[in-house]
């Protein structure tokens, strides 16, 4: 009888208490064996598709680093291409966020993109980071909140608030320039670049002479250079993407009331594909960029980049790239938590307090810091001017022209 | 019938049998009805489980079909009002929400997938698994759906990208080209209406009015003759833009209607399997329910009915047990009560077989026993009293009579009632003046009493014994009482509690203790104090080792060991050496014989200790061995150095007379030796090159040379002799001797021998006396060249060394650097007899007179000794290694250079006084230095010359040292510089720098010249007076 009872209580107990996941988001669960799965959203068609292109380069460098897995399990890419438009983006983060299992996401190349996806993925719950956004939109301007910030969106670019700054003070300072004129295509990074310029410039003195925009996939560019000359601008600031870029710079050349006044873009066109194209448009022209990060760390990947796509990188941004997948790494690591079972508890707000709690990691662009914003890296921009076109983008980014280097 | 037998048998069982068949059949019951109530527990369990799984599958079902219907009507709603709430505001407010929705019903489809996968339901097995795969997929694919038509919807309506906007733009570039036409843009506006009439209804007809006026414009541009050219393809241009971007709004729309097409086929397939898992799972439930309450029925009747059996069975065995065991027992009970009223004739039933008739059977015997022993009881009762009297009387006898053991009794005020004769010798009081008395007035000690007191107390009130101990009490006469007192504590017949004090005499044991330890004490003392070291070792291992059993101050002050570290080591262990010395065999020896032995004085020396010991070994009664020890090391210290101081005496002594011999004879030989080698240097100086006379003369010379050489040996030999010590390097020292004359003659002899050097590089300078370190080296190196008889090898080396603090003491050097001269051969070495007189002047074993003077390693001791370093000696068959140990001074030395003395010094006529008291000497110096240019005069003593320079002046004075009678050279020249101060002047003696030639440097002369000098020897000489 005893044993009867016996038996019958112990069909009662229970072996083991299930794992609870307390994270507020809620946690993944990786089962032993089952992939980990970061989406990555990056512009892979149209002009900026060598931008997304080294983007993912530079994630994959990191990624080999740990031979394609993180705590034991293979991680599995879901690439979408946003298109560099703020629909596309939209609409890529939707098929990410669409699959629960998606842990996290490696983008955006465009800032633009990035908005409307930032936006859907962190109302999901879901983690992004970027080595490629710079607007100042995403994150913070002037040590507040921007309008497009979005809790669990990171980056390892620098924030453009400051090119704005940077391009102000050589062109008022450097150059005496007083009268600017400034073009945008709306999108977020290409109106903040141009908002922090005026903002600088003003307050250093000078005048804000004209202020507008063209379209993405505008093609007619003389009526906005019109505008221009009319203004009698001592300058023209451009921040624009390619094709429009290429557009506008080409057709300027055509216009000789042009042929005096500055014209300086941004990092979006420091790509060889841009100098190629536009071939001897460009002599003269200027540009606001990233300092492009150097030492031996720096070299030894661009080794590795070499040797992998036996090509030299047309584009410094992989290195941020591959810092923005080093961090998403590492948070990762920090916040799994083994469950009974043998599987993998991953919470979803442990990751983006684990980042926003990166203090000075050692990454191949320089310690980076995640602020409360999600900004990680310490802005340093310079101005670059292309003096022999024949000498391409090697040419360009060798010389810089403000800030100068101390002899 | 069957009653009767089942009633026999009954009363055959016992009860242990009966009581065990009641209980067995009683658990069997209760087995059964827990049995019972288990299988339903876990049937129940089971169903329960099924209901819930049944239940959480129909909730994660209505949950899924509720949530997915939520994303459906976002989705709805964001095809609704995307138009009038813009395409990014839509997509934000319903389809990202619509999207986070559709997520969740995928994971909660995989978590429905698992349960479905896991389940036993019976239900499921019906629905096909095709369909319910279509099912959990439906999420997934209404995702992907959704956002393939949300893309759709972006690429038409998206702001600054879509078709529309960019159909718009063409139409308005259209437009504004066509302005001037009128007709032509009619025909674009009516294509524009239909463009808008088709955005606004999405009938495909629209469309195609649309581009039929695109058509009608075209060919009407293609006719207007009044375009442009270049206009007229602009327009063309743009209207191809326009047909393509209306083809792709047609097919964007198209696709879109496909994909609601898709969102209503998915509807239509995953409704009926959705409502069909939910029927299965509510079917489940109500088969389980009806399968929980048959369970409950069938359970509840079965334990009813076992119930009812058990309390049947139990009162059945109630009744059976009360009749036929407790009645049995009660009756027992009444026949014990009886008996042990003293009724005994009383006797119980024994009509059973059970235990309680056995019982029953047993009492009754017992019964009958206890009847016949109460009637023996008194008989027995007086034998045994009789029997205690007389034993008593013995134990009474015996304890009276006891020699040494005191034995008292008392009661509780602690009055003596018993006191043996043994108490009254032992504490003086007779039994009559004891007995009545307190204790403590008798003999015990005032100090003790209270605790005495207080001890008695404690026993007789709480039973503490008292222990037993020695005690110190009281005679009568006042004196001590040593004994050990043990005590007793008995009850009297009348129950009254009695001590016993039984006190050993313990006064003789006393005694002989105190006579032992004074005896102990004495031995320490001896043992401690004695100078000598005393040592007791116990043997261990049959004789093989011994183990430290004590070790006095001395024994610890002359080996520097602590007692206490060495007690219980073994002799081996402590004294490793003592094998090899000898000792460890003679304790064997007087271990095993007991006769003492002497072991004398001999070296103990082992990794820690050493030094000169003398024993004395003697064996205990006790077996142990004694060794009694002296330190007799600085006695055999002082033996040595006495030894050595005569030896050094005798040298010395010896020394000293070939000194005396040596001072005795070097002036008077030099003298003559300078006319010996003077003269044949005068003479070959006249004779031609082709002379017979030069050979003869030449041996003259070479011979006073020799002689000469001779004269130096014994000098230096002779000691005492002031040597010229100047800085030099050992290592030129080495090559030259190896370039000079003399070793390539002698290297001539012997060429069967080659010499090799090993010299250390930056080897630091020495303040010697090169002459005879090159002598040293010389002589050394004749020797070696000499013990070869055949073909070997002659080793000179240099190097530097700092000895090792106890190397150096032992072989009396200081800790310092020292240069090492080594001087090694392969010949056939020195024996053991010959080595200690080596370096005794004139000993040798070779041919005397083959290597010159036989005090060559004579020469090299003195110089040693004169350098303050040592010489090491090495030889076996193999061959011999002299090295000289000089100490190096200091590092910074300048090696002062040789003059060059192979040219000899002309004169230039300078004026030189000849002051000699030989006139053969005075003659070969005058002609000597007539023949070097100069101009002479001389004469025979210093107050000659001292006359003579008052009347003339001289360039040099060369003034001889020891004139007989008169002046010496010192005094002479003392004279002469008391009026001529600045007269310079060479010295020149037979000796060598003795103190009257050092005076006379120190006066002011320029140089020593020694005789016999030759004549570039005397040319230097002056020639460095003359420019000093």
């Amino acid at each position: 009888m005893c044993s009867c009872l016996a038996a019958a209580l112990s069909s009662c107990n229970t072996s083991e208490p299930p794992f609870e996941c307390t994270d507020p988001l809620g946690c993944l669960e990786v089962a032993p064996g089952d992939h980990i799965k970061i989406g990555v959203l990056q512009s892979l068609s149209g002009k900026t598709a060598p931008l997304g292109e080294a983007q993912i380069r530079g994630f994959t460098l990191a990624l080999n680093k740990r031979k394609g897995e993180i705590l034991g399990h293979p991680v599995a890419l879901q690439i979408e291409d946003t298109g560099c438009s703020a629909v596309g983006g939209a609409n890529a983060a939707l098929k990410l966020i669409a699959d629960p299992q998606t842990l996290a996401i490696f983008g955006s190349t465009c800032s633009g993109a990035a908005a409307t996806a930032s936006k859907a993925m962190s109302d999901a719950g879901l983690t992004m980071i970027s080595g490629n956004n710079s607007a100042p939109f995403l994150t913070s301007i002037a040590g507040r909140a921007a309008a497009n910030w979005q809790a669990g969106y990171f980056r390892t670019a620098g924030n453009e608030q400051y090119a704005g700054n940077t391009v102000a003070e050589y062109v008022f300072k450097q150059l005496g320039l007083r009268r600017a004129a400034t073009i945008n295509d709306s999108d977020i990074y290409t109106k903040g670049l141009t908002e922090s310029f005026k903002k600088a410039f003003v307050e250093l003195g000078g005048e804000i002479v004209l202020d507008t925009a063209v379209n993405k996939g505008e093609t007619q560019m003389l009526p906005v250079l019109t505008a221009v000359v009319q203004s009698k601008a001592d300058l023209l600031f451009f921040p624009l993407f390619q094709p429009e870029g290429n557009h506008l710079l080409v057709q300027a050349r055509t216009v000789p009331e042009l042929n005096d006044t500055f014209m300086i873009g941004s990092g979006a066109l420091i790509e060889q594909n841009f100098l190629e194209a536009v071939g001897d448009a460009a002599q003269g022209m200027c540009f606001v960029g990233p300092t492009p990060p150097t030492g031996s760390a720096v070299d030894r990947l661009t080794a590795s980049y070499i040797s992998k796509y036996h090509e030299e990188p047309t584009v410094s941004y992989f290195l941020f790239a591959h810092d923005a997948a080093e961090l998403l790494f590492v948070a990762i690591e920090q916040a799994a938590i083994p469950t009974p079972d043998g599987a993998l508890s991953i919470g979803r707000q442990k990751i983006r307090d684990i980042l926003y709690s990166t203090k000075a990691f050692k990454g191949v662009t320089g310690a980076l810091s995640c602020d409360q914003f999600g900004d990680c890296a310490k802005p340093s921009f310079h101005i670059l001017c292309l003096d022999d076109p024949a000498l391409g983008l090697k040419g360009l980014e060798a010389n810089i022209v403000y800030p100068r280097k101390s002899p | 019938m069957h009653m009767t037998l089942i009633s026999n048998y009954w009363n055959q069982l016992g009860i242990k049998r009966k009581f065990s068949f009641s209980f067995s059949l009683l658990l069997s019951l209760m087995i059964l009805i827990s049995v019972t109530a288990s299988l339903s527990f876990l049937s129940i369990r089971n169903a329960e489980d099924d209901i819930r799984e049944s239940t959480a599958i129909r909730v994660q079902v209505l949950k899924m079909d509720r949530d997915m219907e939520r994303a459906q009507r976002l989705l709805s709603d964001f095809f609704l009002n995307h138009r009038s709430i813009g395409l990014q505001q839509a997509h934000e407010q319903y389809v990202q929400p619509a999207v986070r929705q559709i997520a969740k019903v995928i994971s909660q489809s995989r978590s429905l997938e698992k349960n479905l996968f896991h389940s036993n339901l019976g239900s499921l097995s019906r629905i096909n698994p095709t369909d319910v795969n279509l099912y959990l997929a439906a999420a997934k694919r209404f995702a992907d759906t959704s956002i393939e038509a949300v893309e759709l919807l972006s690429k038409r309506v998206a702001p600054d990208s879509g078709i529309e906007f960019q159909l718009s733009g063409i139409e308005k570039t259209i437009g504004k080209e066509l302005q001037d036409f009128q007709h032509l843009e009619n025909v674009h506006k009516k294509m524009c209406s239909f463009v808008m009439s088709y955005q606004i209804r999405r009938q495909r007809h629209l469309m195609q009015e649309a581009l039929n006026s695109l058509d009608t414009l075209h060919e009407a541009v293609e006719q207007e003759t009044i375009l442009k050219k270049e206009q007229k393809n602009r327009i063309i241009s743009l209207i191809h833009s326009c047909r393509t971007l209306c083809f792709e709004l047609l097919d964007v729309d198209l696709k879109i209607s496909e994909k609601f097409q898709d969102f209503i086929l998915q509807k239509q397939i995953v409704s009926p399997v959705s409502e069909a898992l939910i029927g299965a799972t509510e079917e489940d439930g109500q088969l389980i329910q009806q399968q929980i309450d048959k369970v409950y029925r069938l359970t509840g009747f079965i334990i009813l009915s076992i119930t009812l059996i058990i309390i049947l069975t139990m009162s059945c065995i109630a009744r059976l047990l009360s009749n036929t065991v407790i009645g049995n027992i009660l009756q027992l009970k009444e026949s014990v009560r009886e008996f042990g009223k003293g009724n005994m004739d009383i006797r119980a039933s024994e009509n059973s077989r059970d235990e309680l008739g056995q019982l029953a059977r047993g009492f009754n015997g017992m019964a009958s026993q206890v009847k016949t022993l109460v009637e023996n009881l008194e008989q027995t009762v007086e034998q045994r009293t009789a029997e205690l009297s007389q034993s008593e009387e013995r134990f009474r006898h015996l304890v009276n009579d006891l020699p040494k053991i005191g034995v008292q009794g008392y009661d509780r005020e602690r009055k003596v009632i018993y006191w043996n004769k043994a108490s009254e010798i032992l504490y003086g009081y007779s039994e009559e003046e004891a007995m009545g008395k307190k204790l403590e007035d008798l003999i015990i000690p005032e100090p003790m009493k209270k605790n005495v007191l207080q001890a008695i107390q404690n026993w007789y009130e709480n039973d503490v014994a008292i222990p037993s101990s020695e005690l110190i009490l009281h005679h009568k006469d006042g004196g001590d009482v040593p004994i050990y007192c043990s005590h007793v504590m008995n009850v009297s017949s009348q129950g009254e509690k009695i001590m016993y004090c039984v006190d050993l005499d313990l006064t003789d044991l006393k005694l002989a203790q105190a006579r032992e330890q004074k005896s102990e004490l004495l031995y320490r003392a001896l043992f401690d104090h004695s100078t000598s070291g005393v040592a007791v070792y116990e043997a261990i291992d049959n004789g093989q080792d011994f183990i430290i059993k004590d070790f006095n101050k001395a024994g610890e002050e002359i080996e520097g060991v602590r007692r206490k570290s060495i007690l219980g080591r073994k002799l081996s262990e402590v004294f490793p050496g003592a094998k090899e010395f000898g000792l460890l065999s003679v304790f064997r020896t007087v271990w095993e014989t007991g006769e003492p032995a002497l072991h004398p004085v001999s070296y103990y020396k082992d990794d820690k200790l050493q030094g000169w010991r003398e024993n004395r070994v003697y064996r205990l009664p006790t077996g142990e061995i004694i060794a009694v020890y002296n330190d007799l090391t600085k006695e055999k210290q002082l033996e040595e150095e006495n030894k050595s101081v005569e030896l050094r005496l005798q040298r010395a002594r010896k020394m000293e007379a070939i000194g005396l011999m040596a001072g005795g004879v070097a002036h008077d030989l030099n003298n003559i030796l300078t006319g010996i080698t003077g003269y044949p240097e005068l003479l070959l100086l006249q004779l031609p090159e082709t002379s017979k006379l030069r050979e003869p003369i030449e041996a003259i010379r070479e011979s006073g040379k020799r002689a000469a050489a001779v004269v130096a040996d014994l000098l230096t030999v002779a000691r005492g002799v002031a040597i010229s010590k100047v800085t030099a390097n050992m290592n030129t020292l080495v090559a030259e001797y190896l370039a000079s004359p003399e070793y390539h003659q002698l290297h001539s002899i012997s060429r069967h021998v080659q010499c090799h050097t090993q010299l250390a590089k930056d080897l630091p300078n020495l303040l010697c006396s090169p002459v005879h370190i090159t002598k040293c080296i010389m002589n050394l190196v004749v020797n070696a060249m000499e013990a070869i008889d055949k073909a070997g090898r002659i080793t000179i080396s240099t190097t530097t060394v700092i000895p090792g603090a106890s190397w150096a003491r032992e072989n009396g050097l200081k800790q310092m650097e020292y240069i090492i001269l080594t001087v090694a051969d392969t010949g056939t070495g020195i024996s053991a007899e010959n080595i200690d007189h080596i370096f005794e002047p004139f000993y040798t074993k070779k041919v005397m007179g083959r290597s010159g003077t036989g005090l060559g390693l004579a020469v090299v001791w003195n110089t040693m000794e004169d350098h303050a370093g040592k010489i090491f000696v090495e030889s076996s068959e193999k061959g011999t290694r002299f090295q000289l140990y000089f100490p190096v001074s200091s590092r910074g030395g300048v090696v002062q250079s040789e003059c060059d003395t192979e040219e000899e010094y002309i004169g230039h006529n300078e004026h030189i006084l000849v002051v000699d008291d030989e006139p053969a000497l005075r003659d070969v110096a005058c002609q000597m230095l007539e023949n070097l240019g100069y101009t002479v005069d001389s004469v025979s003593s210093g107050e000659l010359a001292v006359e003579f320079l008052k009347d003339n002046q001289v360039d040099l004075l060369m003034l001889d040292m020891l004139m007989d009678p008169g002046m010496n050279g010192a005094q002479t020249y003392e004279k002469i510089l008391s009026f001529s101060p600045d007269q310079k002047a060479i010295v020149v003696s037979g000796f060598s720098e003795s103190d009257d030639v050092r005076a006379t440097l120190n006066l002011g002369a320029c140089a020593f010249l020694k005789k016999p000098y030759s004549m570039k020897e005397l040319s230097y000489k002056v020639q460095e007076a003359l420019t000093s």
